[in-house]
């Protein structure tokens, strides 16, 4: 009991209020979880956890800025985090800085060579760069990564999916996004992108039921306006007019946004 | 620059955990559909008048003050008697004020692709779901790149007819709280509740008993925080005896079939007899704003004097009004109120639903005449079942919000200012 106690004490303080913002995180209560990371950052602002987890909390509440300066302090305090590096380059890739966002993630990659997620944000980045051999190369190493049937191995899948479909590679498209479905069958992404394959082979039916069972799934990428247009086309093609009227309708009347 | 984490703080969570009077303001001012802000809760609340400081009471059971229930019998209890009144009622707005949550309670929909609310925040949405547990509202978020993050909690009470809108509650032990989505009628969809900013998963707005003094006929409080109640005491709905105070006795005299002997005062209140100050004050308790409260809820019995219970806003006639519960101080404000007896129930029948705005006209042709109307020469008759929509128009409340989608949503209210509006204040 008494060393159990010494173990308690002995957690330095800056940890107790990162775990307490952790609890807080897990419990949605970002406001407690935000001042309990500044908290840490008080006692220690070289605190490379709090300093990541106060940039995720940043990015989730639209503050780029703090994000960006939390991150970069972190990389400059420890150049062998492999979070700080990867959550670095994630953000360039999320503020389009795809070039930027490359040498973070190199580095994440060469500190934690079995973590798929920084190929797979190489791989983007070197998609929108234009470079899809890389992104191809990437992908296929993220994939051989996350072998697991998860929300995360969807994800790559269908991206790396998305990529093949631009590239005309309409098969492999579809079995990326097939095996998208089998690791995660409530991915909205996947079922979407199964139906722009399944319409581009002319397997109208086929297209419209993929694209009706993305309408309700509530995951979060493809907008509800895409999934209408989509459909829209499809039962034109399917000669089903007042369908097709429906959901172009809905598709007008969907907030246009730069956001998604 | 303060952090926007912090900067949100009061609608993250923390009202409870780190509770601040302008944050449970902030909040009973956008709360439902009837209630606006309340400061003066947040100070000690008085204790009810004593029976000898109030004034004249029209019947033995009026304005007793005490927020016991010892005398109240509940609406069964009238259906005997008043059966045609009863059912009737039973499809009134005030009946469904509150209720438990169940299929037909709850007007927002549950089936995939309708069960979602997106928002502004692209990592954040809420899923609405029927189980065989229950009603639940869940909020998603996701931390990229693949954390995802949830919070559910139950459809404890529904709030509101669905007229315009519905908003819910959820306990959290003896505590009462709001869920973070609504279900808008207008639009029939789901949307964020009065008083959360778009884009934030929130689950910790407390509701508090001044609230519920006006969205139920009754629920005692327990010690602090003020959104702490005792559920087993909760009468849901606006019942009977709202507006006619506790029915024991007159239940008890009627089974026994004891007539009143001359002279004695009744022992239910009937608001028709009452004077006109003190009809009003039945009203004027919800729709008159939220006031300042000098007597804890629930103290106040049709029937007696209001102004001893709560403070509320007197507003000058050329003060424009909200059209959010300030109905009363509207009508007050009019030429037809203060140039006649008129009341409340002049036009509204509180026994049953009247949703026909047309058919309110007739009430206004016992005093007016069509001919009398300027647009008379020019529409005709044709102006006969306008006069509502005309001289008491429609107007965006002030008071009441939705955040969505980027933009605010205001209910459309009618104003019960009764007068002669230009065109341009015409909807």
């Amino acid at each position: 009991m008494i060393w159990l106690l010494a173990l308690q004490l002995s957690v330095p303080p800056q940890q107790q209020h990162y775990d307490n913002a952790e609890a807080d995180l897990a419990k949605m209560q970002f406001g407690p979880a935000d001042e309990e990371v500044d908290s840490a950052l008080r006692l220690d602002p070289n605190f490379i956890p709090a300093l990541v987890l106060k940039a995720r909390l940043a990015l989730f509440a639209h503050r780029p800025d703090i994000a960006k300066s939390c991150l970069i302090k972190a990389v400059i305090v420890d150049p062998s985090s492999e979070n700080a590096q990867f959550f670095l380059g994630m953000f360039y890739y999320l503020q389009n800085d795809f070039t930027l966002g490359i040498t973070p993630l190199e580095k994440a990659r060469a500190l934690s060579p079995k973590a798929p997620l920084p190929p797979f944000y190489l791989a983007m980045s070197k998609e929108a760069m234009g470079d899809a051999s890389s992104a191809l190369r990437f992908y296929q190493e993220a994939e051989a990564l996350s072998p697991e049937k998860t929300p995360q191995t969807a994800a790559i899948l269908v991206a790396h999916g998305r990529l093949l479909y631009s590239l005309g590679k309409f098969e492999e498209s579809i079995a990326k996004d097939q095996l998208a479905i089998e690791a995660d069958n409530q991915s909205r992404d996947a079922f979407y992108e199964r139906a722009k394959g399944l319409e581009h082979q002319s397997k109208y039916e086929a297209a419209a039921a993929d694209g009706e069972r993305a309408l309700t799934l509530p995951e979060l990428g493809t907008s509800d306006s895409q999934i209408h247009f989509l459909l829209g086309n499809i039962y034109l093609k399917l000669n089903k007019p007042d369908l097709a009227a429906a959901h172009l309708a809905k598709f007008r009347a969907a907030p246009q946004t730069t956001q998604r | 620059m303060k952090h926007p984490l912090r900067l949100l703080a009061p609608t993250l969570g923390s009202a409870v955990r780190r509770p601040g009077p302008q944050k449970v303001i902030r909040f009973v001012a956008i709360l439902g559909l009837l209630l606006v802000p309340v400061q003066p809760f947040l100070g000690q609340i008085p204790d009810a008048p004593a029976p000898a400081h109030r004034a004249s009471q029209s019947t033995a059971a009026a304005g007793s003050g005490v927020s016991s229930r010892d005398g109240y019998v509940g609406d069964e209890a009238c259906q005997g008697c008043h059966q045609e009144k009863f059912e009737t009622y039973l499809r009134s707005a005030h009946h469904l004020a509150s209720r438990l949550p169940s299929r037909t309670s709850i007007n927002g929909k549950f089936t995939p692709g309708s069960n979602i609310l997106r928002t502004s925040n692209p990592y954040l949405y809420f899923v609405m779901t029927a189980t065989k547990e229950g009603y639940f509202q869940s909020a998603v978020a996701k931390f990229p790149p693949f954390e995802t993050i949830s919070r559910k909690e139950p459809f404890d009470l529904v709030i509101g007819s669905g007229r315009k809108g519905q908003t819910y509650l959820y306990w959290k032990g003896d505590a009462l709280f709001e869920l973070p989505v609504t279900y808008w009628t207008e639009t029939d969809r789901w949307i964020n509740s009065p008083g959360y900013p778009d884009g934030l998963p929130n689950f910790d707005k407390p509701i508090i008993s001044r609230c519920l003094e006006c969205h139920t006929t009754y629920i005692g409080s327990l010690p602090p925080p003020l959104n702490r109640f005792d559920r087993s005491s909760m009468v849901l709905g606006i019942t009977c005896e709202k507006c006619h105070g506790p029915g024991r006795k007159h239940v008890v005299r009627n089974r026994s079939k004891i007539p009143l002997r001359p002279g004695e005062v009744g022992d239910i209140v009937n608001p028709a007899s009452l004077s006109r100050d003190r009809q009003m004050d039945v009203c004027a308790l919800c729709h008159a704003g939220p006031g300042t409260p000098k007597a804890p809820a629930f103290s106040f019995v049709a029937g007696g004097v209001l102004g001893q219970f709560l403070s509320l806003p007197d507003n000058a006639p050329d003060t424009p009004a909200d059209v959010h519960a300030h109905q009363v101080q509207q009508l007050s404000s009019s030429r037809c109120f203060r140039s006649s007896s008129m009341t409340c129930t002049t036009c509204h029948d509180v026994h049953k639903p009247q949703r026909d705005v047309a058919s309110f006209s007739e009430h206004c042709l016992t005093c007016h005449s069509i001919e009398s109307c300027g647009r008379y020469s020019t529409m005709g008759s044709k102006i006969l079942r306008d006069c509502v929509n005309c001289h008491m128009p429609l107007k965006q409340s002030n008071q009441i919000f939705l955040d969505t989608d980027d933009r605010q949503v205001k209910p459309q209210v009618r104003n019960h200012r009764i007068a002669i509006y230009g065109q341009n204040e015409l909807p």
